[in-house]
């Protein structure tokens, strides 16, 4: 059963309280190389910081960190779920394509520990919020490069090109 | 009946010769260490060595493989010791899920034996072929760099 822990108040019949007991902080910084012939984006270093209360595991931490923030990399550049009559379209590894290890950039990360006393052992949840960085820092770094904003994704060569020539 | 040697050993199988290598690994010897992740030759999970290269074991017919020398990641350790290389998977933190983990280690494995000192470059390629969405490459690469000198 769920108890909720002294600090965390949440009404459940007016819905109103604390509905997020623990929010985490990250941010991303990315450089990418645009090539303005082809319309090819490469992103070649990032880096993430990442608040996740206590870091229990601190390599865990860091790959759960690394590698979510690679797909947030992919979400940004190759990846798209392409639908037709309510069916995938590349519903497999041949035609969803996600980055290998030569298409990651350099990753590294920075941990800024801040405790949460609501959390077990003070650490606060940090699987979604590794995805949600890469996406902004890239698409600001496509306009830093080109002057161009991006408001659909994945990033690809079509859409970079077609923004750019008009 | 289909004879090779796995990690060394003499085995023969009583398999259709269109039966996915993989699958007489996994199902007909009973050595689970090689994973299937995608059945289609893009991931790498699967990855095993014949003669000495490395192969998607998923696109591999069991009757192509008669008379070769097949390795997997069964075949890493060395009298119940991990080798170097896994060791140093598991003290980077280079597995989160584990299904890329086997066909990773093959391919490095590989790497490193042919090249004792490669550089991130070369690592990065060598594990071109292997898929994983858990680590971001990071730990993976790392772990692989650190068994430079420990190699041969």
């Amino acid at each position: 059963m769920y108890i909720q822990p002294d600090t965390i108040h949440w009404d459940e019949e007016r819905y109103r309280g604390d509905a997020y007991a623990a929010f985490a902080f990250a941010c991303v910084v990315v450089d990418v190389d645009v090539d303005i012939d082809t319309g090819e984006v490469r992103v070649t270093d990032l880096v993430a910081a990442l608040d996740p209360g206590k870091a229990i595991h601190p390599v865990m931490v860091e790959g759960q960190l690394e590698g979510g923030v690679l797909q947030g990399v992919g979400y940004a550049t190759i990846e798209e779920m392409k639908t037709e009559d309510g069916r995938f379209v590349n519903d497999r590894l041949a035609t969803y394509i996600i980055p290998t290890s030569l298409d990651a950039p350099q990753i590294k990360t920075v941990l800024v520990e801040n405790p949460y006393s609501g959390g077990p052992s003070g650490a606060k949840g940090i699987g979604e919020i590794p995805m949600d960085c890469p996406a902004p820092a890239i698409i600001a770094a496509i306009h830093d490069a080109t002057g161009v904003w991006l408001d659909e994704l994945p990033a690809t060569p079509e859409r970079l090109l077609a923004a750019l020539s008009s | 009946m289909i004879s090779f040697t796995v990690n060394g050993k003499h085995v023969s199988v009583d398999a259709p010769g269109a039966r996915r290598l993989l699958d007489v690994l996994r199902e007909d010897l009973g050595m689970t260490g090689t994973k299937e992740g995608c059945g289609e030759g893009e991931c790498g999970a699967c990855s095993v060595l014949i003669d000495g290269e490395v192969v998607n074991s998923c696109l591999v017919a069991a009757g192509q493989v008669g008379g070769c020398e097949v390795s997997t990641v069964e075949g890493l350790e060395r009298n119940s010791e991990l080798a170097p290389l896994q060791r140093a998977f598991i003290e980077f933190g280079a597995a989160q899920c584990g299904i890329c983990t086997p066909g990773m280690l093959m391919a490095a494995q590989t790497l490193l034996q042919r090249n004792p000192d490669p550089s991130l470059e070369d690592v990065r390629t060598a594990i071109g072929g292997n898929l994983c969405r858990c680590t971001g490459y990071t730990k993976i690469i790392e772990a692989i760099l650190a068994c430079r000198t420990q190699s041969s």
